[in-house]
């Protein structure tokens, strides 16, 4: 009886892996296939057929993504603008989540949501008139507010969720205890919902990261952001494969550290604690 | 005497700043457009907008047989592309929701789809999917199948682009489910125990019913963005080939931007704004229709 | 370098010249002769595309600025987006824009209609603006007629204009002691000649839609078709027919699989990657074949003129040209930049970096004639095809969704709809798009 546990246990082990490695497959392979097209000289990055591992290496993509455009810059302005939206995003946000969750406001939901249902290109043009005549073009502040339309929406209706799970008698017992609203939002539900935070808080600063449409029309020269690099790429008569596969790595990689940094927080099994009576 | 007049009206004052911000950021986009469905307009300097009443909304209703078919095109597009997303996020969560060695690693690179440049990720694909050239067509070959055409053919567009939606966005329900997952009680799961349930009985019964209000709003954000999918379809086959793939997000910009129809265009985006309402009404009633 | 000192040298000539010439001529109370440094201190903001001539233009920005001490920033993005950018300024009068670079295959006559071009007529005719080394007339007649509308103003100067030409692999046509095709009664033989798939295909185009109506053309004029005539559309034309169905049936037969959607990218990297024998397209495609980090065939192309046919014989032509914004603040310092970006020094540049040009005289320079960056036989083709050149596309408002009328009927011929009853349809459509919108 006890060999044929441990036995299933390894099997059981072996199959997890197994399968982890077979959901993981597509994403590793686009991505190395990304990584190894930034190394390639242009010739081999459509040759056929095409190599996967012996291939000669070129740092020529790299060199020309910092010599044809102020990277940094752009890297800058692109981590300014989506911290700035996710840091004013669950600012607001969070709040704005526990009281409808709490005070099932569902109305003020559906009025954010349709921030977000609004096809993008309706934004445009009124947008840029009214930045105009408030002066905020090539601002960060036009950037952020554009890309909280975004970002808001999400962080609330999920954090919404989040916070409806929070049980209705460990706040009844504090605010009958003396602590006002604003003390249960702090002390009682927001611990309880950390995994929600970490997830929103790094959705938000994604959707941010990645945003083409709203960096382009209100960003001009001071502030333009890292998609506009990617863009740029593409020139009237070719694909500059190995650029752009390196600035699309290099576009990546801070987004990476940001989430393997956060991803620590959300932990399995996190209980609610029982209520002591 | 301040305290005491915040706590009253505490359920007004934590949403008001977002709920106004989102407010003044929303109200002159959806005045401007609204308004600007009613007239006809190449954004000339020259010319004002012209008023033409209803017209637009009649051609998009009956006029505009492209149209129609850009709606089909789009619901079906989003109905194949979710409902993959949703059952693959929801097998990964369940798959990494324990402890093992190379978690954090392996979550991290599980999102990773979803973080990189969607136009990057695009261009990326083009050239994987060329028919002669492409690593896709390769790998097929060496697996003895037959090559495939993936975006370059009217038949199997629209699916070559929902592979690069599934590829790109599961890890966002993925992400969420394994936030709600983290989440759940402890108790209903040894009460099962001690009842003698087994795991997929524990799974239908317990999980499934917990993470439905979390699921349902990365469905809800899912299915908004799918209906409004543009980038990888613009940079892909531009709606190609011959409209196989165009949906009405792709077929509004080409309206305002390519041909200039102002007025036009921003009738297609209130017909795309009513449909994308329409579909979050009816997720938004699911969510709230969760039984214990 | 050679640039700078030679406007220099200009400009102490001009200055010498008109020092000379002072007391002789009768000069109104506040004539002021010619000077670069008229609007010193302005600053300039210009909306680039992302095209081979900027490319080389960027480079040289820095000149212009110590040339004139104008402050200028500018913005490079890929052709639909900087259109995108100019529509959402325009329509918020924003005045952001001083310059822009204009493709006016597709803006020419829809921007001429909204107001966006100032009118350069007074500029060029106005002797205080226009350096007397700029020469109007130095253009080619095909270069100005392109940049003029219909009223007779001017809406741009000339900066590269784009010929098609017959792309072909010598390695693979000289074992066969085949030659360029004269005519297309040839071209379809030598095709299918060269046909030996999985290996080679025999010729490749643009099938995506939009995409393809640059260059549907090379077929159609040589068959005597064309868009409009007398101002109504003629797209079911026998010729039309004949020509759609020439064209969808070599990418049926001779092209690789998938062709139906293949942009430049795609045709050129198959082409590049020498899995095709021949290619019609931009002449300007030619400077990656002849890159070895980039190309498998390089020195292996030969450049010819396209073929004829019974129509006649012609090279479909698309033109881009600096141009001033209506709204610009700046109007007369931008001309300045446009006019400097489009001068014979700068035009020189272009040429030596492989980038042709809408001057005559640029291409007899002896700079350029000492160090050709491209093998002779593409000079020659590109200036024959010149000589031939006819605007590819109608010029009319809509031209856009004109392209995408023809280019979804181009599309569903090459999955093999019947090419008259595809284009009876699209007849239909564009000449409604033509009541629409043209008048």
């Amino acid at each position: 009886m006890r060999g044929g546990g441990a036995r299933r246990r390894l099997l059981s082990t072996a199959g997890f892996y197994a399968l982890a490695v077979v959901f993981m497959l597509p994403t590793v392979f686009v991505f190395y296939w990304m990584v190894t097209l930034s190394l390639k000289p242009q010739i081999e990055a459509t040759a056929y057929p095409p190599s996967f591992v012996r291939f000669s290496i070129t740092a020529a993509g790299y060199r020309e993504v910092f010599t044809k455009y102020p990277f940094f810059l752009y890297t800058w302005n692109s981590l300014v603008v989506a911290t700035g939206c996710t840091v004013l995003g669950l600012a607001v946000g969070l709040p704005a989540a526990y009281s409808i969750a709490h005070w099932r406001q569902q109305r003020l939901a559906i009025v954010i949501l349709v921030a977000r249902i609004i096809p993008g290109i309706a934004y445009l043009i009124p947008w840029y008139i009214f930045f105009r005549s408030l002066r905020m073009v090539d601002t960060y502040g036009a950037l952020i507010l554009s890309h909280l339309i975004v970002g808001l929406p999400i962080i609330i209706w999920v954090m919404i969720s989040f916070f409806e799970d929070v049980p209705a008698d460990l706040e009844d017992a504090a605010l009958i205890d003396g602590c006002t609203h604003l003390g249960v939002f702090w002390r009682i539900a927001l611990p309880l919902v950390k995994p929600g935070v970490v997830a929103t808080g790094i959705l938000s600063f994604v959707f941010s990261w990645n945003n083409f449409l709203f960096s382009v029309i209100p960003a001009a020269w001071k502030t333009r952001t890292l998609p506009i690099a990617v863009y740029n790429m593409i020139s009237y008569e070719e694909i500059n494969w190995g650029t752009l596969a390196a600035a699309a790595t290099l576009i990546t990689l801070p987004v990476l550290l940001v989430a393997l940094l956060a991803q620590r927080h959300i932990v399995t099994g996190l209980t609610f604690g029982a209520v002591k009576q | 005497m301040l305290t005491r007049w915040a706590h009253r009206h505490a359920q007004w004052l934590f949403p008001a700043p977002a709920v106004l911000l989102v407010a003044v950021l929303i109200v002159y986009p959806i005045a401007y457009t609204g308004w600007m469905s009613f007239h006809e307009w190449s954004a000339s300097s020259l010319s004002p907008p012209r008023f033409v009443g209803a017209a637009n909304y009649t051609k998009i209703l009956v006029g505009d047989a492209r149209f129609r078919e850009a709606v089909g095109r789009t619901i079906y597009f989003t109905l194949v592309a979710v409902a993959a997303e949703t059952l693959l996020g929801v097998a990964m969560a369940l798959l990494f929701n324990r402890e093992f060695w190379g978690r954090g690693l392996l979550r991290t690179l599980a999102i990773l789809p979803m973080v990189a440049t969607p136009t990057a990720i695009a261009l990326v694909f083009v050239m994987m999917y060329h028919p002669t050239l492409g690593v896709a067509n390769y790998v097929l070959s060496v697996v003895g199948l037959a090559p495939f055409r993936w975006t370059y053919s009217s038949q199997t567009a629209l699916y070559a682009l929902a592979l690069v939606d599934i590829w790109q966005w599961t890890p966002l329900i993925m992400l969420i489910a394994l936030a709600g997952l983290a989440s759940l009680p402890r108790e209903p799961y040894e009460a099962a125990r001690l009842d003698g349930a087994s795991p997929l009985q524990a799974f239908w019964h317990i999980t499934l019913p917990l993470l439905r209000p979390a699921l349902v709003v990365a469905i809800l954000f899912r299915a908004i963005d799918a209906l409004k999918t543009f980038d990888i379809i613009f940079v892909m086959t531009q709606g190609g080939p011959a409209n196989a793939s165009e949906t009405i997000n792709i077929l509004l910009f080409n309206q305002a931007f390519s041909y200039f129809n102002m007025g036009y265009a921003a009738s297609m985006a209130v017909a795309l704004f009513a449909l994308v309402m329409g579909a979050s009404l009816l997720l938004i009633k699911v969510r709230r229709s969760t039984t214990w | 370098m050679t640039a700078r000192r030679s406007t220099r040298r200009t400009f102490l000539k001009t200055v010498a010249a008109a020092a000379a010439a002072g007391p002789f001529v009768s000069t109104p109370a506040r004539a002021q002769g010619f000077t670069w440094k008229r609007f010193q201190g302005k600053e300039l903001f210009l909306l680039l595309t992302k095209h081979p001539f900027i490319e080389v233009l960027e480079k040289h920005i820095p000149e212009f600025e110590s040339l004139s001490g104008m402050k200028v920033k500018w913005e490079t993005l890929p052709e639909i987006q900087a259109r995108q950018k100019m529509t959402v300024e325009m329509t918020a009068n924003s005045g952001g824009i001083d310059a822009f670079f204009t493709s006016l295959h597709v803006e020419k006559k829809r921007f001429w209609k909204a107001g966006w071009y100032h009118p350069l007529n007074k500029f060029l005719d106005d002797k205080s603006l226009t350096s007397p080394e700029f020469d109007w007339n130095d253009f080619t007649p095909g270069a100005k007629a392109g940049v003029t509308q219909p009223d007779g103003s001017i809406s741009a100067l000339a900066a590269f204009v784009d010929a098609n030409v017959f792309f072909y692999r010598k390695d693979l046509f000289g074992p066969k002691g085949l030659t360029p095709p004269k005519t297309l009664a040839d071209l379809e033989p030598l095709v299918q000649k060269l046909h030996a798939p999985p290996s080679t295909y025999g010729i490749v185009l643009r099938g995506l839609k939009n995409a393809n109506a640059t260059q549907y053309p090379t077929i159609l004029f040589p068959m005597g078709g064309t868009y409009l005539k007398d101002g109504k559309a003629v797209l079911d034309s026998k010729e039309q027919v004949a020509a759609l169905d020439l064209y969808t049936k070599l990418l049926r037969q001779y092209a690789p699989p998938g062709v139906v959607n293949f942009n430049w990218y795609e045709c050129s990297a198959s082409f590049m990657q020498g899995q095709v024998a021949i290619y019609m397209d931009g002449v300007n495609f030619a400077s990656q074949f002849e890159d070895a980090a980039k190309s498998k065939v390089v020195g292996k192309i030969g450049y010819a003129v396209l073929p004829s046919g019974p129509g006649g014989h012609f090279s479909p032509i698309y033109i881009t040209g600096m141009a001033v914004n209506a709204q610009s603040r700046n109007k007369e310092a931008a001309y300045l930049f446009t006019q400097w970006a489009t001068s014979k020094p700068n035009m020189v540049h272009e040429l030596m970096a492989g980038v042709g040009v809408g001057r005559t005289s640029t291409w007899d320079n002896p700079e350029v004639k000492a160090k050709p960056k491209m093998p002779a036989d593409w000079y020659q083709a590109y200036q024959a095809s010149l000589k031939i050149g006819r605007q590819g596309l109608p010029e009319i408002v809509g031209v856009t969704e004109y392209r995408d009328i023809i280019g979804v009927a181009i599309q569903k011929a090459i999955e093999g709809a019947p090419p008259a009853q595809v284009l009876a349809q699209a007849q239909k459509d564009f000449q409604d798009l033509l009541n629409r919108t043209e008048n």
